[in-house]
């Protein structure tokens, strides 16, 4: 009985194991996108499928991780960033020729008006790792100024902590990526954009690092009217 | 379930099974060699083999990232950003849970019985096969559940030696953070659920499994 069950475990460990690599390398051209623009980019698939004659496959993560990837061989063709400080190190390091800025980020204060303002914290991204930590950073000191925000401050890694920190309730109110509240879905009456003189400018730049036909019919079609058009519908500014 | 939602599922059960299978082939002889080592040396392995559980997994990824990538030291074994890559470092994470379970068996075999085995005829390697290995039988499985366990929901060394890439390296629990961080909530809900159903089962079978094992 024991015997049989352990023959039982082995033979489905190799019916998992065996079928193996399905490992499609079926895109055309791999994308490496900050989380925050990540989710754009995957709507456009069929649109570039058909425009560009290409498949794409999207990887998200945070911009500074990613760099760090393709420092270490990641194999990506493009790289969007969520800001410019990533893409000049990878131009610097040889990893691609030069940088063009693609979006610009906004941000928004969102307030749930629930709770009280002592008790529960105003959510930031962290100005040290996030891209739109150091615009929120500029911003607060305004903020503080005009109106009333909760005391206390909690610091996200990210601009995705930052929004789960205040969708969740944890945090009274919180400085976020205007695209994320979009892709949220969240009530208009909720948020008030930022004053873009609030806050130097969130400069979002992608870099190609494996030049191709695909890539560069890619590249032009994010930066045509008609895809930045889309953008600013998604909470971005446009770069053009 | 869509494919999307699929593939990570079976490519976290192809990569739990692996590195399992890996973790067994090198901790059952060396928890054997540890748990008989008289050296002065012992305590110093011992720690060394314990280091994986004190890094963030993210920290640890980052060095594997860089052990492995183009300019490091394993670069010609082309293993970062590929399965086998997940495997490497699945292994360095998970190898204290396993080693430990089945050190601690191989101790609780008392000396008194192995010079006995010995003195009867039998060779070291007999000794181990016949007597250490069936005796530990227990100890080994628990070792392989853990280990099988927490490469399922490891997280931050394959995504930092990962790369996210569908069908590669998108495991579950890269899928599940992927989609919280795109707002897809339904699909973070769905993944979530499918790998605590899933997990569940499996431990069940194989704690009833350890426990047929138990009966003499």
């Amino acid at each position: 009985m024991k015997r049989l069950g352990l023959i039982a475990l082995l033979v489905g460990a190799l019916a998992i194991i065996v079928p193996g690599f399905w490992g499609r390398d079926k895109a055309d051209v791999h994308i490496a996108a900050a989380s925050s623009f990540a989710p754009f980019l995957m709507g456009l698939r069929d649109d570039i499928a058909q425009h560009c004659q290409i498949s794409i496959e999207v990887s998200a993560g945070s911009s500074g991780m990613l760099a760090a990837q393709i420092q270490n061989g990641g194999p990506f063709d493009i790289f969007f960033s969520a800001d410019d400080i990533r893409p000049q190190s990878l131009i610097k390091n040889g990893k691609s020729k030069h940088a063009q800025t693609y979006a610009f980020g906004r941000l928004a204060y969102w307030d749930t008006g629930k709770g009280d303002m002592d008790t529960r914290p105003l959510a930031l991204a962290d100005p040290k790792l996030a891209p739109y930590g150091q615009a929120s950073a500029q911003s607060l000191v305004h903020l503080r100024q005009t109106r009333n925000v909760p005391t206390q401050t909690v610091w996200g890694r990210s601009a995705a902590q930052v929004f789960q920190f205040v969708a969740s309730g944890a945090a009274q109110a919180g400085l976020v990526p205007l695209s994320l509240l979009r892709l949220g879905v969240i009530a208009e009456d909720q948020y008030t954009l930022v004053p873009q003189d609030w806050y130097s400018p969130i400069r979002q730049d992608v870099v190609v690092l494996h030049p191709s036909a695909g890539a560069d019919c890619l590249m032009d079609m994010v930066l045509s009217p008609r895809i930045q058009a889309m953008m600013v519908k998604a909470g971005f500014g446009t770069a053009l | 379930m869509t494919e999307a939602m699929i593939e990570p599922v079976l490519l976290s059960l192809r990569l739990a099974s692996v590195t399992t299978l890996v973790l067994l082939a090198l901790c059952v002889p060396l928890g054997w060699v540890l748990a008989r080592a008289k050296g002065h040396w012992r305590p110093f392995a011992e720690a060394f083999l314990t280091l994986p559980l004190v890094l963030p997994p993210t920290v640890l990824g980052f060095y594997l990232l860089v052990l492995l990538g183009p300019e490091g030291p394993f670069a010609p074994l082309h293993l970062v950003f590929s399965f086998w890559g997940l495997v490497v470092g699945s292994v360095v994470f998970s190898l204290p849970f396993v080693l430990r379970p089945i050190q601690s068996a191989f101790e609780a075999i008392p000396d008194s019985l192995l010079h006995s085995a010995a003195s009867l005829g039998a060779g070291p390697w007999q000794c181990f096969t016949e007597l250490a290995v069936p005796m530990a039988r227990r100890g080994i499985i628990s070792a392989a559940i853990l280990g099988f366990a927490h490469t399922l929901g490891e997280f931050g060394v394959v995504l930092m030696i990962g790369g996210n890439i569908a069908g590669k390296t998108r495991v579950l629990s890269v899928a599940i953070f992927d989609a919280v961080e795109r707002l897809d909530y339904a699909t973070a809900h769905g993944l979530s659920l499918g790998l605590l159903g899933f997990s569940f089962a499996i431990l069940l079978g194989l704690s009833w499994l350890n426990g047929r094992a138990a009966r003499p």
